[in-house]
């Protein structure tokens, strides 16, 4: 074990969290997403595009370092890779929400920007929350990295990932089953399980 | 209840929230509404609790992070043209080679089952497209649109050739076993006036 090793393992202070949250369109997602980044105190929502949220949040001017100070929620609508690049390297201490990933990851980040996001998310204080309709909207890649499923109301099941998703399978099946049944009477229904 | 879900052995691995409770929030700006109040909780207090703390990149890390992108940007990479350009041709090149590779497939198996389709599902197709997409970067260096063309045309109706084949074949098979049938038919019919005659006679 090296110093560096010990320096992760000591170092007060909990690790930062992937959280992945899936469910159909109007179910929250983005609403909850939202509140989080609000309840945390520091957030920026990714936007695949122009939409309502861009209208309710200020925008982020990404590559202005100063545009990065500030308190409370911020959006950004996707331009390019480079986009990441700026977001990791001058984004510090706060949730960043990537709406409808479908949208703007590819199924293969290896050579994206995204990919640092990820796995180095500790060093810039990046809790990371990733959105999609269901688990065949999910870059199969990704599902290494997540830490935290939100289950709402989905249209697929997590079957079509099972190959990624050894160990998880059975309790993301029973979630999902018990998250739709629950849907019935309340479209916001959702459950949070740490994996 | 939800808990009776989890496997025994598993139990003590997983976080798993109380049942379904309402609740209805409003604030000034947005109106929210869960089912799982203590699944959102327990979330909420989780991410509040005090993180690993590093130091921000310093102004001089920031303003090498700035620059250095901003000369890419200028020498070309990373635009979205050229991401939609190079996207384009990899396309192309992926479907291409799935119609190749599950003629070549198909053939190999001898296989005139259309249930069995030996080409790349969507998400193959979209993993093979990220790999291809690497390789024409620079729009200048991508398929000039008549090889495209002319590839595309050869590619879709060329190995319809097979299935022109195969059919032209059946029908061959067909048409001799019609004729085998009506031949029978007529050695059946002079047989039964045979019969009819010695009969008769």
């Amino acid at each position: 074990m090296d110093n560096l090793d010990i320096d992760i393992k000591t170092r007060p202070g909990r690790k930062s969290r992937c959280i992945l949250i899936l469910g159909k369109p109007g179910t929250g997602k983005s609403t909850l997403a939202y509140k989080l980044m609000k309840e945390y105190g520091r957030g920026l929502m990714v936007l695949p595009s122009y939409d309502d949220w861009a209208d309710i949040l200020p925008e982020l001017d990404i590559n202005c370092p100063d545009s990065y100070n500030y308190n409370g929620v911020k959006h950004h609508v996707y331009n390019t890779d480079n986009d990441f690049y700026y977001i990791y390297n001058m984004y510090h201490n706060g949730i960043v929400c990537f709406d409808d990933v479908r949208a703007y990851i590819p199924s293969n980040f290896d050579y994206s920007h995204f990919k640092k996001m990820l796995i180095r998310p500790r060093q810039r204080m990046l809790d990371v929350i990733i959105m999609a309709h269901g688990f065949s909207e999910v870059p199969p890649k990704l599902f290494t990295f997540i830490t935290d499923y939100v289950i709402m109301d989905i249209e697929d099941s997590p079957d079509i990932r099972k190959k990624y998703l050894s160990g998880k399978l059975d309790i993301l099946t029973k979630t999902v089953d018990f998250v739709k049944s629950k849907a019935h009477n309340n479209p916001h229904y959702f459950k949070w399980l740490q994996l | 209840m939800f808990e009776n879900l989890v496997p025994d052995k598993q139990k003590s691995e997983y976080k798993i929230g109380q049942e379904n409770v309402q609740e209805h929030e409003n604030d000034n700006s947005y109106t929210f509404h869960t089912g799982s109040v203590d699944d959102y909780a327990e979330l909420v207090n989780e991410l509040k609790k005090p993180k690993q703390e590093y130091d921000p990149p310093s102004p001089d890390e920031i303003d090498e992070i700035v620059n250095s992108i901003e000369n890419h940007d200028k020498s070309g990479g990373g635009g979205k043209i050229s991401e939609m350009a190079s996207e384009g041709v990899a396309k192309f090149v992926v479907n291409n080679i799935d119609r190749i590779f599950s003629f070549i497939l198909d053939l190999i198996a001898q296989n005139d089952d259309d249930d069995i389709d030996f080409s790349a599902d969507a998400d193959e197709k979209a993993e093979l497209l990220e790999a291809w997409k690497l390789l024409f970067p620079d729009p200048s260096k991508n398929l000039p649109p008549w090889a495209m063309v002319t590839i595309s045309t050869f590619m879709i109706y060329g190995l319809k050739g097979r299935n022109a084949w195969q059919l032209r074949k059946q029908k061959q098979e067909l048409e001799s076993e019609r004729a085998k049938i009506s031949e029978q038919r007529k050695e059946i019919e002079d047989l039964q006036k045979r019969l009819d005659i010695q009969n008769n006679g």
